[in-house]
């Protein structure tokens, strides 16, 4: 355990060396939100206690209510920091997924949607 | 209070690289969430694939040569086992995961999208500072995942959050577009309380074996006492498969 702890201590060392804001993190104590852009949640997830081992959809719920409170905070402090957040609208650039890919996944839901309007 | 020097400098600083990179002999299903997991990380360095034998000495070399000081490889046993170590390079430490659950953002029906190479969010679970390990855990994970600050190949632009949470002694990655209440793009204008996630993907649960204290070995730092090799599962199958028949002969 203490040689976890000693190693924690030298990446961390090892990482406030990088970064831009030195002088601040000395003053401050701690390494800017701007730079290392990582939250922790304050309160313990909520997963349902009893969940059956393919009951996917309790499980997603609680990573995404754990990580909705997460974003929350986080983006009080980009706001606070003004920091740009979205991308102006003339500013163009390459998505994650291709236009292509987004097509198809479009395609499935609206097929989907058709699928049970005519069940119905 | 939370401040920053100069949050619109465009100097970059924090030179920190990932290397992501492969075994020899990974099936494509693996190929693709490596390849996932490159178009998340701006800051990441892809290398040809290793033979598995070789990797201990090899990817050393290979960060000193890339001069990346963190790296992600994947390697498959079996078929059917993939594993995913995490690492410092050079001195170490290193993390050896299970990964379990996979789906690639190619083959999910997942409907959110962002701009490639724009700066993620991380977020972690409250677990995630219970114990040591976990706390190197959340250190290793945050180093490799963060794009640096004005890295020139990111966007400057925050519209994604990739999200760590430990659950089940696993920990499950999730990867989510960040909108506003109309399901757009979320600017500074919007209110907080209204902004809404939809997932992205990859996704994927990794079960952590075993930490060690140099790169790919060394002193073991911590060992999960849970963790059974899927090859014992298997035959532990199997003996109650044989165990079945014999009681439905006799």
């Amino acid at each position: 355990e203490d040689m976890i702890l000693k190693r924690i201590r030298e990446i961390r060392a090892n990482f406030y060396n990088r970064l831009e804001s030195k002088r601040l993190i000395k003053k401050q104590g701690r390494v800017p939100f701007t730079e290392h852009m990582t939250i922790t949640n304050e309160h313990p997830m909520v997963v349902p206690e009893s969940l059956a081992v393919h009951d996917d959809i309790k499980r997603e719920m609680a990573f995404y209510i754990m990580t909705r409170e997460n974003v929350k905070k986080g983006m009080e402090f980009l706001v606070q920091a003004k920091l740009p957040i979205s991308r102006p609208d003339d500013f163009f650039a390459e998505m994650l997924k291709t236009d292509q890919h987004m097509a198809k996944v479009k395609s499935r839901l609206l097929q989907q949607q058709v699928k049970i309007q005519n069940f119905e | 209070a939370f401040k920053d020097q100069d949050p619109l400098s465009k100097d970059w600083k924090n030179r920190q690289r990932t290397l992501v990179l492969c075994a020899r002999g990974v099936n494509s299903r693996f190929r693709h969430l490596m390849s996932d997991i490159i178009d998340l990380l701006p800051h990441g360095k892809k290398e040809n694939k290793v033979e598995r034998k070789i990797a201990k000495d090899a990817i050393d070399d290979l960060c000193f040569q890339r001069s990346c000081n963190n790296c992600i490889y994947f390697e498959q046993r079996k078929k059917s086992d993939y594993f995913m170590w995490l690492m410092k390079s050079p001195e170490g430490p290193s993390i050896k995961f299970a990964v379990q659950n996979l789906h690639t953002s190619d083959e999910l029906k997942l409907t959110g999208n962002c701009l490639k190479f724009s700066r993620p969010m991380l977020s972690f679970d409250n677990s995630f500072d219970s114990s040591p390990f976990l706390q190197l855990v959340k250190e290793m994970l945050s180093q490799a995942f963060t794009t640096p600050k004005n890295h020139p190949k990111s966007k400057p632009f925050i519209d994604h959050v990739l999200s760590f949470s430990y659950y089940d002694d696993r920990v499950w990655f999730r990867n989510y577009q960040i909108v506003n209440q109309h399901e757009e793009k979320f600017t500074a204008e919007d209110d907080i309380e209204k902004l809404m996630l939809i997932e992205i993907g990859p996704r994927f649960c990794l079960q952590p074996i075993k930490a060690f204290d140099d790169t790919m070995g060394g002193e073991a730092l911590w060992q999960n006492q849970k963790y059974i090799t899927p090859s014992k599962l298997r035959s532990r199958k199997f003996e109650q498969f044989v165990k079945r028949r014999h009681q439905k002969e006799d």
